[in-house]
């Protein structure tokens, strides 16, 4: 049974198009701590099903958030082997509240760290180019400008959603320096900038990340003119599903925000709208995560080390323990 | 003094009721037609001064416009030619006239021209992508759909001014199956891309391309891809400048075209930046189909060499540098 905040939760996501995975994933573990407490179930075994199923359910939000999906599968791994070893109900909701509290709390503390490190990759005078809403990327740069480096932005607008006016507000309150252009003049302005900087939905096992559609182009662009391609992401965003070959599953949106023109509908024009790319691990030079800063060919190492089991991938059994065999090494 | 005809066109450029490179060049070259055939001059010397004054007064109706100094230099060059070998006025008269026809003749051909040659690169099956709206690259796909082939086109929306709009609906008008995507979602469809073809707003000395904004981009996935890229460009689009080292300046446009001015306000204290077009180096193109053929873009010199004339410094410092601008 799908608990009422869950759904609730589901359908706020979709039609207020929050930004970012980190938002995403703080309201989905909400929800998912509400929804357990508020469970009728009798038997511990019941519980942990109903709280499986409420996850599998929330993961809808946003498939390609990694984010999201780790957030959950934590709280139901926790969970899991709470009633393992033979917690009953009451000690079962204060497993999934403190395990979702916590890995919320992580995810925050995550991004003040990769913030701190990041910023030490920026310098005064640094011309950085930004695509889409990263609240990662928006710290780091929010923390260079505090420690007096005077870093300049220049920011794409984000088509469809125009999520980069956003970001051109925050970093104009700020008093960051911000230029806004289209997606498509990067080109034109990339011999003049220093670093590109981006957020990720979430990183694969051979580094390769998946981001706001429109990335993979600016990386290429950047790679080209020697100009280098930093990604911020939490080692929450990395994907254990993809070592298995698993591809990330990429979301196409509604047309119509793309296109709202009634005349050319009628001609039987069809519109193409995916929500995310995959920008290659060759095109990127570094990953910045809260713990460090690693080349994205090392993505595999932090993958590795995911904890939890992979509740979302077609169910192969043998995935799993083969998994749980990669983490006791 | 140029005749009041001819004084009548020169107007209608500078004031822009005469558009569009094709026919801007078109017109400047009639003026210069009309002046040759109105000329009086009884000396050589007296024509060639009046034909330099005309062209001069023609050259600075439209600073912006690439084609326009090329259809006065096509004829103004085989004039030249022509004085050197001492020829009367009358037939000197008539080699401007021959000139000026030709150029006019060809300039009003060269889109349905690219277009049959261009057909023929296009294979029954193809997936083909097209960014902006040009004449020349919706040349090339009518002639191939008119000729039997099967195929689709992918459309890109062009930001800001959304001119894939206009290229979808003509498209579509013919029965043409169309897509129309992001311009950031180009390099998540390229795989499924055979070739990507484009217009050219200039094409320079190197063979680069100055295009649309977001063409550079577009032109790199393909690269990348290994998905071969064509430039539709008539001859006239050729830029003499840019064999004496000229860069072509770019326009930077209105940024109200971004952001209306009530987001703007509600954003705070930014910059916005505009630029109208951007350029595609020659390694990214694999052909540009003009009406005398198809060239690779490093054979762009012998575009210029051929049509335009070989040009000493000194001929074109005459020449303005312009800024290139959306006609």
């Amino acid at each position: 049974m799908i608990h009422k905040d869950v759904l609730a939760v589901v359908e706020n996501v979709r039609l207020r198009q929050m930004r970012g995975g980190t938002v995403v994933t703080h309201a989905a573990l909400t929800a998912l701590r509400s929804t357990s407490l508020a469970s009728t179930a009798t038997s511990p075994k019941d519980f942990v099903s109903y709280v499986e199923e409420n996850a599998k359910y929330l993961r809808k939000i946003r498939v390609a958030s990694i984010p999201l999906t780790n957030g959950l599968r934590y709280v139901v791994s926790e969970v899991q082997q709470a009633a393992d070893q033979g917690a009953d109900i009451d000690h079962l909701k204060k497993v999934v509240s403190d395990s979702s509290i916590g890995f919320d709390r992580k995810l925050e503390e995550s991004i003040r760290q990769i913030a701190e490190i990041g910023a030490r990759r920026l310098k005064s005078g640094d011309v950085i180019v930004t695509h889409s809403y990263s609240s990662s990327v928006l710290a780091i740069l929010k923390r260079a400008h505090q420690q007096g480096k005077r870093v300049k932005v220049v920011v794409t607008e984000t088509r469809p959603e125009l999520e980069g006016q956003d970001v051109a507000r925050e970093l104009a309150t700020e008093g960051i320096e911000t230029t806004l252009i289209i997606d498509s003049a990067v080109s034109h302005f990339i011999e003049d900038s220093d670093k590109v900087m981006v957020g990720a939905e979430a990183v694969a096992a051979n580094g390769a990340i998946v981001n706001k559609i429109g990335t993979a182009m600016i990386a290429a662009v950047a790679q080209r003119a020697r100009v280098r391609v930093f990604v911020a992401a939490s080692t929450y965003k990395f994907s254990p599903e993809t070592m298995f070959g698993e591809l990330i599953e990429i979301e196409e949106r509604s047309s119509t925000y793309v296109l709202d023109d009634k005349d050319l509908e009628q001609s039987n024009l069809k519109v193409r709208n995916p929500a995310f790319d995959v920008t290659p691990p060759q095109d990127i030079d570094l990953i910045i995560t809260e713990r460090g800063v690693i080349p994205p060919q090392a993505a595999i190492m932090i993958v590795r080390e995911q904890k939890g089991p992979l509740i979302f991938t077609t169910q192969d059994p043998g995935l799993e323990q083969f998994l749980g065999k990669a983490d006791s090494k | 003094m140029l005749p009041d005809e001819a004084l009548k066109i020169a107007e209608d450029i500078r004031n822009m009721r005469i558009r569009g490179a094709g026919q801007i060049a078109r017109s400047a070259v009639e003026a210069l037609e009309i002046t040759a055939r109105a000329s009086s001059a009884e000396r050589v010397n007296e024509f060639m001064e009046e034909l330099t004054n005309a062209s001069q007064t023609l050259l600075r109706t439209r600073p912006t416009a690439v084609s326009l100094p090329n259809g006065i230099r096509y004829v103004m060059h085989r004039v030249g030619t022509n004085v050197e070998a001492s020829k009367s006025v009358d037939e000197i008269r008539n080699v401007a006239i021959t000139a000026a026809e030709t150029f006019i003749e060809n300039a009003r051909t060269a889109v349905a021209r690219i277009g049959e040659i261009g057909a023929r690169r296009i294979r029954d099956g193809d997936v083909l992508l097209t960014h902006c709206n040009s004449s020349a690259a919706i040349s090339v796909m009518k002639n191939a759909w008119a000729s039997g082939k099967k195929f689709e086109v992918f459309v890109t929306e062009t930001r800001p001014r959304f001119q894939g709009h206009l290229t979808a609906a003509e498209l579509r008008k013919t029965g043409i199956p169309v897509t129309m995507i992001l311009d950031d979602a180009v390099r998540y469809f390229m795989q499924e891309i055979d070739k990507v073809i484009v217009g050219a707003d200039a094409i320079t000395a190197n063979g680069a391309l100055v295009n649309k904004i977001g063409t550079s981009m577009v032109a790199l996935a393909a690269h990348e891809a290994k998905v071969k890229v064509y430039a539709a460009a008539e001859t006239y689009k050729f830029s003499p400048e840019t064999m004496i080292g000229d860069l072509v300046k770019i326009e930077e446009r209105d940024q109200n075209e971004i952001i209306s001015q009530k987001e703007l306000d509600r954003i705070g204290l930014i910059n916005i930046r505009n630029p109208a077009f951007d350029v595609t180096p020659p390694e990214f193109i694999d052909l540009i189909i003009t009406e005398r053929g198809i060239i690779p873009p490093l054979g762009a010199i012998l575009i210029l060499q051929d049509v335009i004339g070989v040009l000493t410094p000194e001929e074109l410092r005459e020449y303005q540098t312009y800024t290139i601008q959306e006609e």
